[in-house]
């Protein structure tokens, strides 16, 4: 599976960062997540699922998409 | 008396009048506000033409980046009957925070980062004690440019006592006008279950332009996470505005010129007057 493989798929999604802080009984922790929303088409997913090399190229493609 | 064919005199008794159509204004200084900013974020305050006018603080020595204990506005939240809505009955409201202009010194070093918004919770005073509960989104400062870039912003209850911040990704130049939804209930108050408090938010270009998203984050979401930070009254709730200075570290402002914010915030309710449905049993 290649990036354009997804690109040409039904396969949508926003990746970005956000920078958290909670404070819970006076105790502050923080940290940064990555956000994604994504709809990913089946043959997609199960193609990543079945594949370790399938699944990074799915994951630099939705890093691929941070602004 | 007239007797004018057609000029029917009466036609609207018995029928219940709306107070309020479509998108209201979010008014900071209705008579019905509560005011207060116990850590001085903010020098003064006004409301022209439909916008909001803050004048941040020339000093600010209050850490923090919880929009809660900022500058908070609070008013009873009502229908379009007027009519006080409480937590007993599911709802949501849309919010619109569009950033206008900004002048004077910020985001530089020593200068406040102005962040401001709205949202909603339990308490009508005392906004940033620990028993409240809420959940407001808006903007944080993310650059010194004329206009500043933005990043969306997140402040919410977080377990009994708790409360968390988010920042989304810079946004590009030109970001912020945010359309927020928020869902409330119906396992909020007496039945306060997690996650049946959450707010969505889409942020693109200023109105007068294209509207167009931003080509980096479209949308923000979260949720009161657990039961204990969701709502757990059953009475009034309350529409709040805040504003102030982002920073978890001491600013000394001095020589600097503080910053003028003009912003809009209007809101709509979806909310029935007459209840919903029934309990399921």
């Amino acid at each position: 599976m290649t990036p354009d493989d997804i690109n040409n798929s039904n396969t949508s999604a926003n990746v970005n960062s956000s920078d958290c802080v909670q404070r819970i009984d006076g105790v502050t922790s923080s940290w940064t997540e990555t956000v994604v929303n994504a709809r990913v088409e089946q043959s997609i997913w199960d193609a990543a699922l079945a594949s370790a090399d399938d699944a990074l190229v799915l994951v630099q493609w939705l890093e691929s998409l941070r602004p | 008396m007239s007797k004018v064919p057609g000029n029917i005199s009466g036609r609207s008794l018995g029928i219940r009048r709306r107070k309020h159509l479509g998108w209201r204004t979010l008014d900071i200084k209705a008579p019905d506000v509560v005011a207060e900013d116990p850590n001085s974020h903010i020098s003064g305050s006004a409301t022209t033409g439909g916008n909001t006018v803050v004048t941040f603080n020339g000093s600010c020595s209050h850490n923090t980046n919880d929009g809660i204990d900022m500058a908070v506005f609070g008013m009873p939240l009502t229908n379009n009957y007027g009519d006080a809505i409480t937590f007993t009955t599911p709802f949501s409201i849309k919010f619109q925070v569009e950033f206008i202009g900004c002048t004077g010194d910020y985001k530089g070093t020593n200068e406040a980062i102005p962040c401001f918004g709205m949202g909603i919770g339990q308490n009508g005073s005392d906004f940033d004690n620990t028993n409240n509960h809420w959940i407001m989104s808006g903007f944080v400062f993310n650059s010194a440019a004329d206009p500043p870039t933005l990043k969306m912003y997140n402040n919410r209850a977080n377990g009994h006592t708790g409360q968390s911040v988010n920042n989304g990704s810079a946004m590009n130049a030109g970001s912020g006008f945010m359309n927020g939804t928020i869902y409330v209930g119906p396992a909020v108050g007496s039945k306060a279950d997690a996650e049946s408090v959450m707010i969505m938010n889409n942020t693109t270009q200023y109105s007068g332009t294209s509207y167009a998203y931003d080509n980096g984050p479209t949308s923000l979401n979260y949720d009161l996470p657990n039961d204990a930070s969701t709502f757990d009254s059953d009475g009034q709730i309350y529409l709040y505005a805040f504003f102030g200075t982002n920073s978890t570290s001491s600013l000394d402002y001095t020589s600097k010129t503080v910053p003028v914010l003009t912003c809009r915030l209007r809101y709509l309710i979806t909310s029935d007057p007459g209840g919903w449905g029934g309990s399921g049993t």
